[in-house]
Formats: C-alpha cells, sequence, structure tokens
C-alpha cells in the first residue's frame, strides 16, 4: 500500500496543530491517498523510480530542538533572511523584517491557501496536508533585497518529513533577487516537499537563486511555479549539488506580452545521486522570449535527467525560446538523459534546442596537456569550466565565487584552480 | 636537438608515417612541405604525444631524451610547442587563466616560484602589444568565438610567453591574411636564436617569404621525398608537387 508511509496518526497529529485550516488538510490528504503513487510507467517519472519511498514510513511529527546555525552552512548569510529548520520558521535565526511587508508563519496560512486549494499533483497533495510551515512575502519595493530564505535540515533519529510552501508575490515594477539555500545534514534520511508559487506583476523583476544540497540520503521533491504578467523578467537559477532524490519542477507561464524567462541549472550529480529537473515554459502571450541552459556533471554511479517541455501557444506569435542541455559524464556508470520537447501551435516564432551527453572533451584535454598542464589540472580544469558556463550567467561577482569553492568542494578540485578561474 | 629515425606511425591501424628521417640542430629552421595527406599534422602531433597515433617503429629523441613515453606535458616541460592547426576551443576557462598556468607549469618544472600576477599582466601585456592584440583576449574564454586569424595569433602569443626551444608550427599560415601572417611571422622571427629550433608545417611558400628556413623537406605518403635549401620551395612553388612525387614513384 502506497500510502503506509505516511501513517493516519501522523497525519492526525499534522492536523491537531493549532491555526491551520483543518478542512483544507483533511480534503488535502484523502485526495491524496485517493492517488496512486507515481511509477516508472508515468512519463513525468519514466526516468525516476521512486517505489523505496513506498517501503518507508515516516514516524516523526516535530523534531527535536535544533542545534544548527548558520555556521553550519558554508556560506555567507546576510542579513534580509528567513530561517527554517526541519521544515519549521525558526525566530532566532531570522531577521526582524518590518510587519507588514511579509507575512510569516501561520499568518501566512490565508495566502497560501488561496493558491492550493485544489493541489494537482501527488507530492503537491502530500505537501498541502502535511505543511509544516510557509511563507508569504508580499514584495512591494526593493529595500531589502536580496533576501536569503534558509532550510535548514538537522539530524533525526527516524525518517522525518518535511513540508514547506511559500507564496512571493512581487509587485508592479518592483526588482527583487531571492537566494534560497536549500542545506541538509550529510547522514540524514528525510523526505522533503517544497513548494512555491511566484507571481509577478506587470513590469516586476525577480531573480531567484536556488542553491540546493540536500541530505545524501534525502528524497528531496521541489516545485517552483511562476506566473508572469506583461512585460516582466523572472531568472531562476537552481544549482544542485544533489541527494538520493532530487526532483526540481520548475515552471514559467508567460502570461503577459514581453514576458521573459530564464531558466538556467546545473546538476552535479556524484556517488550514488539521482538529480531530475523538469522545466516548463509556456509562452501564452505574444512576444514572450524564454532562455534556458541546464548543464548536468555526472560522476560516480549517479544520474541526471533534464526534461525541458517549451509550450509556444496559438496566441503567443513572434516569440523566441531557446532552450540548451548540455551534460558531462566523467564515468563510463554514470547516466544522463535529455528530453527537449517542443509544442508549437504558432508558426511566427522562432525555437532553438540542442541537447548533449558526452565525456570531458579528449581534444581540449590534449590542448590543455600540450600547454605543460598535468592530464590532473587539465581535466579539472575542464570540469570547472563547464560548470562556470553556467555560474557565470549569476549577476552577482560574489555569490559567484562562494558558489565557486561549493562546486571546487564538491567536485574535489584544487581550490586555488578555482579562486583564480573565477577571479576572472 | 630534435633527432627523428625511420619513425612510422598509424592512427586506428592506418600507416601515416611510414619511416620519417630528420635532423634539427639548435638554431635552425626546418619547414616541412606537402600535399594534403601526406602526414604533416600526423608528424606534428606525434612529436607533441597525442595518444591516438601509435608509434610502430623507429625512436624519436629530443635533447637525447626519447620522446616516445613521454606525456604531452612532459614533452612540454622539456621545452617542445605545438602550435595547433585548429587551436581548440575551451569554453569556462579564460584565456589568461590558461596562459598563466601553462607559464607556472614550465617555472615549477625548472623549480622556480609562481609568477607574481602582476609581473605576469606585465610580460603578457608586452607580448600581446607584438602581436597587436588588444586585452580583451585575455578575458575572453579560450579561442571561444574568436576568427581563423585570432586563434592562430593567440598561438603564437602563448609561443612568445613560454619560450619553448623546440617550436612546431602546423599550418601556421592557414587563415590568416596577409596584414596579419606579417604580425605572426615577425612575432616567430624574434623567437629566432642560435638555441631555439624551429620546425613549420606549411602548404605554402608564402610564410617561408617571412620566414627563411634552413632546410625544406617535401613529405609525400608518409616519408621525405625530396630535401633542400629555401630554394626548395620556390622550385616547389613554380612547378607544385607532381615532379617530386613522380621522381620518388620513379626511384
Amino acid at each position: 500500500m502506497s500510502h503506509d508511509m505516511i501513517p493516519q496518526s501522523l497525519f492526525e497529529a499534522c492536523a491537531a496543530l493549532p491555526g491551520w485550516n483543518k478542512q483544507l488538510r483533511l480534503e488535502a490528504w484523502k485526495s491524496w491517498q485517493s492517488m496512486a503513487m507515481p511509477t516508472i510507467r508515468d512519463e513525468a517519472w519514466k526516468y525516476t523510480n521512486i517505489a523505496r519511498l513506498e517501503k518507508m514510513v515516516f514516524t516523526e511529527v516535530t523534531s527535536t530542538p535544533s542545534t544548527l546555525t548558520l555556521n553550519d552552512i558554508p556560506l555567507t548569510i546576510p542579513e534580509n533572511r528567513f530561517c527554517f529548520i526541519n521544515g519549521v520558521f525558526n525566530t532566532a535565526l531570522s531577521t526582524d523584517l518590518t510587519a507588514g511587508t511579509y507575512l510569516l508563519s501561520k499568518s501566512a496560512w490565508p495566502h497560501i491557501a488561496n493558491k492550493h486549494q485544489t493541489p494537482h499533483s501527488y507530492f503537491e497533495r502530500l505537501n498541502a496536508a502535511m505543511l509544516n510551515d510557509g511563507l508569504y512575502l508580499d514584495i512591494k519595493s526593493s529595500t531589502h533585497s536580496p533576501i536569503y530564505l534558509v532550510l535548514l535540515q538537522d539530524k533525526t533519529n527516524g525518517l522525518s518529513q518535511h513540508h514547506l510552501r511559500h507564496r512571493i508575490k512581487v509587485h508592479a515594477g518592483v526588482k527583487s533577487e531571492i537566494v534560497i539555500v536549500d542545506w541538509g545534514l550529510a547522514d540524514s534520511m528525510n523526505l522533503t516537499t517544497y513548494i512555491m508559487d511566484i507571481e509577478l506583476d506587470e513590469g516586476a523583476e525577480l531573480n531567484c537563486i536556488h542553491l540546493k544540497k540536500a541530505a545524501t540520503k534525502g528524497y528531496h521533491i521541489r516545485q517552483t511555479h511562476s506566473h508572469l504578467a506583461k512585460d516582466s523578467h523572472f531568472n531562476h537559477f537552481n544549482f544542485d549539488f544533489g541527494a538520493k532524490l532530487s526532483r526540481n519542477e520548475i515552471s514559467a507561464h508567460l502570461n503577459g506580452e514581453h514576458a521573459t524567462c530564464q531558466l538556467n541549472g546545473l546538476a552535479l550529480a556524484r556517488a550514488q545521486d539521482h538529480i531530475d529537473n523538469q522545466t516548463q515554459i509556456g509562452h501564452l502571450a505574444p512576444k514572450t522570449n524564454s532562455v534556458e541552459q541546464y548543464r548536468g556533471i555526472i560522476d560516480d554511479q549517479a544520474c541526471h535527467v533534464f526534461h525541458g517541455h517549451v509550450l509556444i501557444d496559438a496566441n503567443a506569435p513572434d516569440s523566441i525560446a531557446n532552450q540548451q542541455n548540455k551534460n558531462m559524464l566523467l564515468t563510463s556508470t554514470g547516466q544522463a538523459y535529455a528530453e527537449p520537447q517542443l509544442e508549437i501551435y504558432n508558426q511566427n516564432v522562432q525555437c532553438i534546442h540542442g541537447a548533449t551527453v558526452g565525456d570531458i572533451d579528449e581534444e581540449a584535454l590534449f590542448y590543455l596537456r600540450s600547454r605543460g598542464l598535468s592530464d590532473e589540472i587539465a581535466r579539472q580544469l575542464l570540469i570547472f569550466g563547464f560548470a562556470r558556463s553556467i555560474l557565470e550567467t549569476l549577476a552577482d561577482k560574489n555569490l559567484q565565487n562562494e558558489l565557486a569553492l561549493w562546486i571546487k568542494t564538491h567536485l574535489a578540485i584544487d581550490s586555488e584552480l578555482i579562486l583564480t578561474a573565477v577571479d576572472f | 636537438m630534435l633527432t627523428i629515425k625511420n619513425l612510422e606511425a598509424c592512427i586506428e591501424d592506418k600507416a601515416i608515417l611510414k619511416g620519417i628521417n630528420l635532423n634539427i640542430k639548435p638554431g635552425e629552421v626546418h619547414a616541412i612541405m606537402g600535399p594534403n595527406g601526406s602526414g604533416k599534422s600526423t608528424l606534428a602531433n606525434v612529436l607533441a604525444g597525442r595518444e591516438e597515433y601509435q608509434i610502430t617503429a623507429g625512436t624519436m629523441h629530443y635533447q637525447n631524451v626519447d620522446l616516445a613515453p613521454l606525456t604531452p606535458d612532459e614533452r612540454a616541460h622539456l621545452g617542445l610547442f605545438l602550435s595547433f592547426q585548429y587551436p581548440v576551443e575551451i569554453p569556462g576557462v579564460s584565456n589568461l587563466y590558461l596562459l598563466k598556468s601553462a607559464l607556472n607549469a614550465k617555472r615549477k618544472h625548472m623549480g622556480l616560484e609562481e609568477i607574481d600576477a602582476i609581473d605576469f599582466l606585465t610580460v603578457v601585456r608586452e607580448k600581446m602589444k607584438l602581436l597587436h592584440m588588444d586585452d580583451s583576449y585575455l578575458y575572453r574564454d579560450v579561442n571561444s568565438g574568436f576568427s581563423g586569424g585570432e586563434k592562430k595569433r593567440n598561438e603564437i602569443l602563448q609561443l612568445l610567453l613560454l619560450e619553448p626551444s623546440l617550436c612546431v608550427l602546423d599550418e601556421t599560415d592557414s587563415g590568416l591574411d596577409i596584414d596579419a601572417l606579417r604580425i605572426v611571422a615577425q612575432g616567430i622571427n624574434m623567437m629566432r636564436n642560435e638555441k631555439r629550433s624551429i620546425l613549420l608545417i606549411t602548404h605554402y611558400q608564402r610564410l617561408l617569404d617571412y620566414i627563411k628556413p634552413d632546410v625544406v623537406h617535401i613529405l609525400s605518403d608518409g616519408k621525405i621525398v625530396a630535401e633542400g635549401d629555401y630554394q626548395l620551395a620556390t622550385v616547389l612553388e613554380a612547378e607544385g608537387y607532381e615532379p617530386f612525387l613522380q621522381k620518388k614513384a620513379g626511384s
């Protein structure tokens, strides 16, 4: 039985928490129970097998108090931050921002609930039933930008589960940046669902940078859905450092004329990691523009799935879509699945797409070695160069440098090499 | 001094070099000319240590060191430099970084400390000026989006910076217009001295008008079929390869 993984008692304890709308939870719980877990027979889950989840039984309702601090993350976290530990908002680690601008925790519930009365997918339904916490960011000015959302996962004794949902609204003409740091401790086993709804009003602009290092044994399922009004711009950067299962479903609905989106991603998968990136871009209005660049570096027995769906509606003439997916396999045992999918209902558009899966370029390797660089350094340079092409699409140089260090540590690349390469 | 004896090499079981003999002394400039498919580029790549080629017979020694067992980077440390016919584009790696790493790899081999960042920039900018290259070259990714001429100029910049003792230039003149050819040739001529050996591989005489070789070899079907001084290149330009190939067939 696929629904035994969340015992009824666990749901009831969750539903009994004060401050939430019990009826909505119950409806979501029932709708989740009525739905079978996706399998590899489902198109959207073809390359990602989650059957093992069914055999797990999650036990914890709330976690023991955590001693985690921001120093546990190898990244500078500035002010203007909201921190969640094991799915629950943590006041002590967060910045006290002006009331009214940001609605927090349970008080955000009505705003979030509006958006998910009819949860759609299997994990969206589970998220709605079991929601731990959520945040509503109502961004009316650029004053606090960038805003950091920090999600820490502490060690837990049993199999834990965390469910978060955020809603972000950027008002007309406002420019803002959000950095999401999703950090799981190395040996924890857990299930996380994390859903984010983003709404951009006319002429708004949002940079959304998501850095994810989920727990090695974790199942981490994230959905980011964005809706763009006329002349708005959404730039999403997805840096995923792997997990047992890390799934990112990202959608951009270009609803208004001249709306543009940029979806860039870098998947660094190693050991037994499985990273699954599913993107959907809908060109639903004239003169909309999308650029998408996804790359994967796959080591050991790891796997990267990229499925990129681009829809150009009949009502979206003069639209431009450019999608590129490149994968670098470092071993013969790694796997990469690249699936670009274009659905075009208007002939007066420009669409470019390309997907590649390959090893390290031997020509380039020989070139570097003929200049005196050792095989090891030359390989590291080519691997890092491959990642850097995505890294340098970030405007923030400081963040670029910090991320370069993460990538360095993750790929066991010589630190000197990276720092210098990025400084240039 | 480079000494190649009866060198034979193949790629995927296809014999390309069929017994090359070549001696280049310090300070000498040799040119190898020959029609397409004669094995010119293979010779250059075998010298630099490209692994796709297999040496099936013969030897090659540089400064009395057997090159065959050495990796491409070890050969570079020994002073060998190959200017590529088709320089490789490396997105994500800046030209500045490559230049600096290559120079430091050489310095490390010589037991010297890494070059100071400021000193490095001073040196590299000086060399770039000689090749009429602006600062933007440094910050662009290695050869990425470079025109054919820019790529070749970038090869010569590396040559000037690394100061190798044996320069193998594989069709450095191809893809260059007259002005660029003159600038590149000036760069190569600046490198000429009594200690440095240069091996020019080319189709055409025009590069040799700028860089006068001491010896010209004609390569055909994996063998050197004729040798002479600079005059040989002039004869070749007037009469084509045909008489030399027939001579070989007749011999």
